[in-house]
Parts: C-alpha cells; sequence; structure tokens
C-alpha cells in the first residue's frame, strides 16, 4: 500500500505482567536449593549424583517425546527439569543409577505427555514416577535398607519407619532440632525441614505457590495426627514428628502446590490441602506404607476437578430453576 | 507495561491515571475519512457518489432504508468511496471527503431538544451514545450514570471535561432531562473531581481509581448495587450509563444548534507522555502522531483505545471515530507477546476476574470451539476487561478466545434465527 513500517496487530490487553511459566518453573527450582544443599552435604557425592541424573533424565524424556509427536519443543520451560529434580529430592542417595532413569522417564512419559503435555496431566507427574519405582522395587526404595552400611553421624534409621515397628517409644531417639535441620535418614531434598521451610515461604511471598494449599496440608497433618495422639499415646507419635519427618514439607512446599494439580479456587485449595494432610496421616498410622505423603496427594490429585466446582458464582449468573 | 510486583502473593492492582492534562487543538485536517456501517441484505442502491459536496454538520446516508447515517465533521467534497471491514467482520462504507478548509454548517439540525432529533442526528457525536436505547417503550430506563472516568488506563478525556467543563455537562443533563424524561441522574467521578462534579447537579458518587472499576458494569454494582444480568445490557435493568463527553456534546449541540464535530482524546506516546487534544471526527491518526513527533517503528503499535480494551490497528491512515478515546502507541518490547501454550491451571485469572468467572475453564472450551459449554461456564458475565490475559503465566490470548466465543454465539444464534 505504501512504504509505511508495518504495525503489530493483535487483541487486547497489549499490556502483560511479565510472568511466564519458565520464570516461574526456575523460582520454584531456586527454592529447593537451601533443603538440596543441605541433603548433598550430608549424604555427599552419591546424592549429588541422583540429582542431576534424575533432571537430565527427564529433560530427555521430554525431548524424546517432543521429537515423536512431532510436537513444540517443550523443554525450554523447565516443567520437566522440575519434575526431575523433584523426583531426585524424594529419592534415597543410594539408589541404583537405572532406577532415577526409570523413575524420571516414568515421570515425564506417563505422568504427564501421554495426557497431552504440560497442563493436561490430571496427577502431578513427579509424583507419578516416584510412586511407580517406590511400589515396584520395595527393597531400593527402603531407606533403612538403603542406608545400611553408612554412617553419618546421626541414628540412622528411618524415623517413620521406627515409629511404624517401635510405637512412640522409638521417636525419644530423635531430637526434634536434628529432624528440623536436615540429621535424619530420608530423600535427598526432603530431610532438611528448615531449607524447604525457607524455599516454601520464598515461593508464597513471590505468588508462585498458594498459601492456602501449603498451610491447610500441614493443618491438616497436625489435627489428624493429634487425635491419632490423643488416643493412643503409646502407639501414635505426637503432631511434630510427623511435621517433621518423611516427605511432609516437600510435600507440602513443592509437591502438593503444582499448578495444574492443584485447585485453583480459595475453599477448594482449603479441601485440597486438608485433605492431603489427613490421608497422609491416615496412611502413616493405620496403613501399610511408613510415609503416606506421595499416595495422599496423588488421591488428592484425583478429585481436584470435582473440588475445583466448589467456587463463587459469578457475577451476574442467572440460575435457572433457583 | 507495568510487571508484576516481585512480592506477588497481593492482587496487582492497575491504577487509573488521575492526573490533568489540558486540551491542546488540533488544526482540522485536510481530509476526513468516515466509516458507514453497512447492514447485512440491504439492497446495493446508494445514495452517495464520488464528487458529492457536503457540509460541516451534515447528516450523511447511503442507504435509503437503513438507519445508519454519518456527520460530516468538515466541508466539503466526497474523494473516494471503498469498502472497509473492521476486526471483528463488520462491513462498513468509507467515506473520504477532501476539506475545503472553511466551516459551512448545515442547517438540517434545528437544535430542537426532542429525543426524536437526538436519535437524528447526535448518534455519530462524540462519544457515540446511542439514544435509540431510550425510545424501547419494553425498557424503563430510570436512571442515567453518567461516567467521569475513563473507561481504560492512560486516558484523561472524560475526567478532563468534567474538571474543566462541568457546565457544558450541566447543560446536557438538563436536555438529557426533557427528552428522555428521566430525573434520576448520577455522575460518577473519582475522588479528586467530586467538586467539580457537583456544580453539574447530578448525584456525586465516586468510583476508586482501580482498574476496572470505571467499567459501565462496575460502576452500576458498586454505586447502585445492582447487577447486570449475564448476556444483558444495562438498559434491561433500567439504566443508562453515558460518558461525560456524550453528555457534554449533548449540552453543545441543543445549546448552540451545530452537532458537535470535536472529539477529545489521550496520545499516549511510546515512553507513557500523556498528551490530550481536541481533534475532528475523522482526522487521520498519522496526522496527529506526526503533529507530536510520535512516529511507530516496524512492529509497534498503534492502539485505538487504552492498554487493556483497546483494538491495535494496522494504519496509521485510520481515522478518529467517535467513540475513540485515546491512540495509545506502543514499542514491541513494551507490548504482550502471547502464545499457543495450554492453560496450566495456575489460577492467576480465576482470581483476579472482577466477576468471578473460571477463565481457565472457559477459555479451554474457547479454544477448542466448544462455545456453547464456554456459554455455561459464565462466558456471558465477563466484561472485557482483559487482567485475565494481563495476568497469564502461560501467556494465552484469554480475552481474545472470550471475545471469539460471544461472536461465534452469536453467529450461531443469527443462523438459527434465519432458519427457523
Amino acid at each position: 500500500m505504501n512504504n509505511d513500517k508495518k504495525l503489530a496487530v493483535s487483541s487486547a490487553p497489549h499490556w502483560h505482567d511479565g510472568s511466564r511459566i519458565s520464570v516461574r518453573n526456575i523460582n520454584i527450582a531456586v527454592a529447593a536449593l537451601p533443603a538440596l544443599f543441605v541433603g548433598i552435604s550430608i549424604f555427599g557425592m552419591p546424592a549429588l549424583r541422583v540429582i542431576t541424573l534424575s533432571i537430565g533424565c527427564a529433560m530427555i524424556a521430554e525431548l524424546v517425546i517432543n521429537i515423536i509427536a512431532r510436537k513444540k519443543i517443550s523443554i525450554d520451560d523447565g516443567s520437566a527439569a522440575l519434575s526431575g529434580l523433584l523426583i531426585g529430592m524424594l529419592l534415597p542417595a543410594s539408589v541404583p543409577w537405572w532406577l532415577v532413569v526409570i523413575g524420571a522417564f516414568v515421570a515425564i512419559i506417563i505422568g504427564k505427555q501421554v495426557f497431552g503435555g504440560i497442563g493436561a496431566n490430571p496427577l502431578n507427574p513427579t509424583l507419578i514416577g516416584f510412586a511407580i519405582i517406590m511400589i515396584s522395587w520395595k527393597g531400593h526404595m527402603d531407606f533403612d535398607e538403603a542406608f545400611l552400611n553408612y554412617d553419618l553421624g546421626f541414628y540412622m534409621a528411618y524415623p517413620l519407619a521406627a515409629l511404624k515397628h517401635f510405637g512412640t517409644a522409638a521417636t525419644a531417639k530423635y531430637n526434634l532440632m536434628d529432624l528440623f535441620i536436615g540429621k535424619q535418614s530420608g530423600g535427598i531434598g526432603a530431610v532438611c525441614g528448615l531449607g524447604l521451610l525457607i524455599g516454601g515461604i520464598y515461593l508464597i511471598v513471590r505468588g508462585f505457590i498458594r498459601w492456602e494449599i501449603s498451610i491447610s496440608f500441614l493443618v491438616g497433618i497436625f489435627i489428624t495426627a493429634f487425635l491419632f495422639n490423643i488416643a493412643n499415646p503409646e502407639k501414635y507419635a505426637f503432631p511434630l514428628f510427623h511435621l517433621l519427618t518423611g516427605n511432609v514439607m516437600l510435600g507440602a512446599f513443592f509437591l502438593a502446590t503444582d499448578d495444574t494439580t492443584s485447585p485453583v479456587n480459595f475453599i477448594p485449595m482449603l479441601i485440597f490441602g486438608l485433605g492431603c494432610g489427613i490421608i497422609t496421616v491416615l496412611i502413616r498410622c493405620l496403613g501399610l506404607y511408613y510415609d503416606g505423603v506421595v499416595f495422599a496427594i496423588l488421591l488428592m490429585n484425583l478429585i481436584n476437578p470435582l473440588v475445583d466446582k466448589i467456587r463463587p458464582k459469578a457475577i451476574g449468573k442467572v440460575v435457572e430453576n433457583a | 507495561m507495568i510487571k508484576k510486583p516481585f512480592f506477588g502473593l497481593k492482587k496487582p492492582e492497575l491504577k487509573y491515571c488521575l492526573e490533568s492534562f489540558p486540551f491542546e487543538d488540533i488544526p482540522a485536517s485536510r481530509e476526513a475519512i468516515l466509516f458507514l456501517k453497512k447492514l447485512n441484505g440491504k439492497s446495493e442502491e446508494k445514495l452517495l457518489k464520488v464528487g458529492d459536496n457536503v457540509k460541516t454538520g451534515q447528516k450523511i446516508k447511503a442507504f435509503p432504508d437503513s438507519p445508519e447515517y454519518v456527520i460530516s465533521p468538515v466541508t466539503g467534497k466526497i474523494s473516494s468511496i471503498f469498502p472497509y471491514t473492521d476486526a471483528l467482520g463488520q462491513a462498513y462504507e468509507g467515506i473520504k471527503i477532501e476539506s475545503d478548509r472553511n466551516d459551512d454548517w448545515d442547517d438540517q439540525f434545528t437544535g430542537e431538544a426532542t429525543l426524536e432529533t437526538a436519535i437524528d442526528f447526535l448518534e455519530f457525536a462524540p462519544g457515540k451514545f446511542s439514544f435509540r436505547k431510550f425510545s424501547d417503550v419494553t425498557k424503563k430506563v430510570d436512571t442515567i450514570i453518567i461516567n467521569g472516568m475513563d473507561v481504560d488506563l492512560g486516558i484523561t478525556v472524560n475526567q478532563e471535561i468534567v474538571r474543566t467543563n462541568s457546565s457544558r455537562i450541566k447543560e446536557g443533563i438538563d436536555f438529557l432531562k426533557k427528552i428522555t424524561g428521566v430525573s434520576n441522574f448520577i455522575i460518577a467521578v473519582p475522588e479528586n473531581l467530586s467538586k467539580e462534579a457537583n456544580r453539574t447537579g447530578a448525584t456525586v458518587k465516586t468510583v476508586s481509581a482501580t482498574f476496572p472499576d470505571a467499567l459501565p458494569e462496575m460502576i452500576i454494582k458498586n454505586t447502585l448495587g445492582k447487577v447486570v444480568p449475564a448476556g444483558q445490557k444495562p438498559e434491561d435493568i433500567g439504566v443508562a450509563v453515558i460518558s461525560a463527553e456524550s453528555t457534554a456534546a449533548v449540552g453543545e449541540a441543543f445549546a448552540t444548534g451545530k452537532v458537535p464535530v470535536i472529539k477529545a482524546l489521550s496520545v499516549v506516546g511510546k515512553n507513557g507522555k500523556v498528551i490530550n487534544v481536541k481533534a475532528r471526527i475523522g482526522t487521520p491518526i498519522g496526522d496527529i502522531l506526526s503533529k507530536y513527533n510520535v512516529a511507530p517503528e516496524e512492529n509497534d503499535r498503534i492502539i485505538l483505545g487504552g492498554p487493556m480494551m483497546g483494538t491495535a490497528t494496522y494504519s496509521k491512515d485510520l481515522p478518529i471515530e467517535p467513540n475513540t478515546e485515546a491512540i495509545t502507541v506502543q514499542s514491541e518490547s513494551d507490548s504482550a507477546q502471547v502464545s499457543d501454550y495450554p492453560c496450566i491451571s495456575c489460577g492467576e485469572c480465576v482470581r483476579i476476574c472482577p466477576v468471578r468467572i473460571p477463565v481457565n475453564f472457559l477459555c479451554r472450551f474457547a479454544e477448542f470451539g466448544f462455545y456453547e459449554d464456554a456459554e455455561r461456564y459464565d462466558l456471558n458475565s465477563c466484561i472485557e476487561c482483559g487482567l485475565c490475559a494481563y495476568v497469564c503465566t502461560a501467556r494465552r490470548p484469554l480475552l481474545q478466545y472470550i471475545k471469539l466465543a460471544k461472536h461465534e454465539l452469536e453467529l450461531i444464534k443469527l443462523s438459527e434465527a434465519v432458519n427457523e
């Protein structure tokens, strides 16, 4: 038409607040670093091996699926790397390399990509990967067996296993402060409650995860554990012990808060978090497994679409037959 | 572009510009371009031809059986007639008038204050307020809200008119009372203009300076406590919202006997600098931009309206229309770039939506063409403020999906009506 400069045309709005998925995922990964550093400093180089292998495998799995499915390469959004990181954080440092590879591939392929990739997965991919290898290779995933030949200067029995076998009496051997700063047996990134708490608060303040889910998760654990403890103090541990052991802190701040698999409305978020907490303690106290966090979150993921229907009425909505 | 604050737990707040920018006059251009709406299925017989002489303020109709008309803002000769289609596919007859630089006023408009005159001559006045809604006997309007706020961010037109021209608004209210019979007038202004608004004689209500509280639906909700039901218009609950500029235009038209042809608008440059100008309707955008040395580069955007609700246009040759509130020029680095990423259900849109729509579900349906399902998820409650797409982590064009769904549903309903 003429020699004018070409203008960009688009629909409103023409402003954006600058947030993006990759920034979100990088921030979550950064928030996991304090707990991760503590884990690596406790368990040493084998722990670093697990973490790097798991991140790498998750990204390769994503890339492979992208290529096979002829989709746009999506490893640059960081979600595969984050899933890999979180699986690594759940695993014991002594786990064999092939188990890490299987876990990462299962997480990305069965957990996420078969459903259509990011945003379409009904269950948290990290937890799918972890749960499948945990059930399939019990021996390798048992922390007491895994750390049989280790002596890291603190009581090496897995706290939740000790609790299950010996009742509350076993908890006397653990110092709560030691548990909080990470001197316990467990997953690489799950042992240091302090680091996870710092990371979680950072994420909440920055608005990357929702406080409703994290807080109600912890409250759910506290209340349920408290009730069990009152009913039978000999058999069931006090709430703080439950909060500081196993994957609770990791679950509350990094796993349950996963965007796609958690609700978005206020009341559903509270229900979701509380449900995770309650089921976790139920599994720990009455179930077969030592730690119920993984299964509790997976179960609550399933009812996520249902609870998210509890939402405020849109303004101006006309309700028929009401 | 306002970025997300570092501490992002709180919802981001976008504030309206409340500063005062005096109006500067833009001299009349050599040409004026007008767009006359074409109605589908109407005859092609035209009342216009190239070479016709028109006078300032003259009513121009192109088709004998269509009620649509435009008002010529200049005196001169029609130099070309061309087809034009807007972003939503609506067809228009473009009329280019070459001005001879003298204002020879047309005398068809008598200035007699009746509703018929307003419908006949003032529908193309600045603000493009439609007076036809008052003639619908089934929907009795009992309250008129004068919006002294500007709907979108960065625009200060209506505020400036309330600040400097409250006497015209008062005249406008008097004439509106006379022609519509409505006696309940409310003027909605930001806190700092309540003194000026008081002079208009209408009941003064203040609105907050946070976007989107100046949208008609939000003003009705916050000042009257009434809610416009989904899919309906304010008139359906007996309320009409008219801008301060339109009110002043009504006052001017009936007081002076001339149809106003000067439009007030904000020009927002790339550095965010605001200039308020008064230009004739039909003035090409390029003429105004070149006066203030605002030169858009390759891939910049020229937005008619503000950054949240305006439409980015493709050419500097397009004109100022009666409802153009602002020209916002944006550099590429400041503009939102959308992506086709899937929704990750982070919930930012749901939490920021002023009318509490489940945007995450709605836009999934809209994206894949399930428009009826989208309607079940409160599509029609949407007031199109654009906040959802502003905060979207995946940078999805959410408002575009919503507008698409609304448009497609309208087409479906139209074709159903034809088939019956």
